[in-house]
């Protein structure tokens, strides 16, 4: 029953998508090997903002819908090991608009999901660490924090 | 094309005219010969006893050009029948098999091969003018023949459907452009680079869903909807970026 909302939703949010939706910015359910379509993973990309360390970047993001949703929010995941305050070490995004007990409303749409991870990427949360190694450069030595971003940023490259 | 022509013959094949060279209620048994691969003799009777037995009752029938050679009987067979007909010819006892044929039905094989050749060729330049005319159908300044039927009339109007897409600029700006369904994504670069971003073609990269578009294809090959988003990339901004 509720899985019949979570795909409807979904396939709704998809058909917005593909008409509206910031440039540079990247979408779709995944699509298995066969070529059907499975609206309860979307593979997504998000552009490091212009301008800041994070320009130049192609991050890849995969967002997890549960049956629940959009009762429940989705989980957001970098690849594991991201060099990230916020996110954990399983890739994990930790951000308040993804907590279902703080920010989380039904109402918030994937675009909206994706610029909020956006500004996240460049403006960390110091008050909700979510790994230790960006979080103790970012606190103690903002110097290596933005040359690790950059460096980052280079290994994900805009897709040919 | 040579798709076309066997649905082509098979539907000559369906002729009432062709109809009577085949008669299945007497050609069917012969299909057991496969079965009784061991016993020769049956086989060779059972085939002398075919082939005598239909000269006399449909004379006109053979479709086969290579009317001389011994392998008439055995095409005809496959010719006229469906699949499951397919694994006979290998039979090589009937090659052995040939009889002598009647000098006037050679004739009137020769001539219906003739006919048939023929209507083929009538059709292949058929389908090209129709061909021709669906292009010329295309181009809004060019007359369209009236010689058309109904058929090309479907395809034209089908080729005419149209599709809304938003070119959306690295900056986020908006272009809506309207383009046939099935033409190629070239077109939509050329409109753009020319009439909106006054800046080569080359310069350009379309993308949707992330994936630089084949400019060989068309929205309808992409399945694009209406109001779908082509994003513009500029290849020297990524390049540079790369670096």
């Amino acid at each position: 029953m509720s899985g019949g909302i979570a795909r409807g939703r979904l396939a709704e949010e998809r058909k917005a998508w593909r008409k509206n939706h910031p440039h540079g910015f990247v979408a779709r359910p995944d699509s298995g090997p066969d070529g059907s379509m499975n609206l309860m993973i979307w593979q997504c990309t998000l552009p490091g903002k212009v301008g800041t360390d994070w320009e130049g970047g192609f991050f890849p993001l995969a967002i997890h819908f549960s049956e629940d949703y959009p009762s429940k929010p989705p989980k957001c995941k970098f690849p594991a090991g991201f060099f990230h305050p916020n996110v954990y070490p399983s890739g994990t995004v930790c951000l308040s608009i993804l907590n279902e007990d703080s920010g989380w409303r039904p109402a918030i749409t994937v675009k909206q999901i994706l610029v909020g991870i956006q500004e996240l990427l460049d403006q960390p949360n110091p008050a909700d660490p979510a790994q230790t190694e960006a979080y103790q450069l970012f606190i103690q030595d903002p110097e290596e924090y933005k040359r690790r971003v950059k460096l980052q940023a280079k290994n994900y490259p805009p897709p040919v | 094309m040579s798709l076309e022509k066997s649905t082509l013959k098979r539907k000559t094949m369906k002729d009432p005219v062709l109809d009577p060279l085949f008669d299945y209620s007497r050609v069917t048994p012969a299909i057991t010969l496969e079965d009784s691969d061991d016993d020769d003799v049956k086989i060779i009777d059972k085939i002398e006893a075919m082939t005598r037995r239909r000269p006399a009752t449909k004379p006109r029938i053979s479709l086969q050009s290579d009317i001389g050679s011994p392998d008439v009987t055995i095409a005809e067979k496959t010719l006229e029948d469906d699949d499951d007909w397919l694994t006979l010819p290998k039979h090589t006892a009937v090659s052995a098999v040939v009889q002598p044929v009647d000098p006037h039905i050679l004739e009137l094989r020769r001539q219906k091969e003739e006919f048939l050749k023929l209507s083929l060729l009538i059709q292949a330049e058929t389908a090209q003018l129709e061909a021709d005319a669906n292009r010329a159908k295309l181009e809004p300044s060019s007359v369209v023949s009236h010689a058309v039927d109904s058929l090309r009339d479907g395809g034209a109007r089908r080729a005419r459907e149209k599709i809304l897409l938003q070119l959306q600029e690295q900056g986020g700006k908006i272009h809506p452009v309207k383009i046939f369904f099935d033409d190629k994504f070239e077109k939509l670069l050329t409109i753009f680079s020319e009439k909106i971003a006054k800046r080569p073609a080359t310069d350009f990269i379309l993308r949707f869903d992330g994936a630089a578009i084949d400019l060989r294809k068309s929205p309808k090959e992409l399945e694009l909807e209406d109001e779908d988003i082509i994003e513009i990339h500029l290849k020297s901004a990524q390049a540079s970026r790369r670096v």
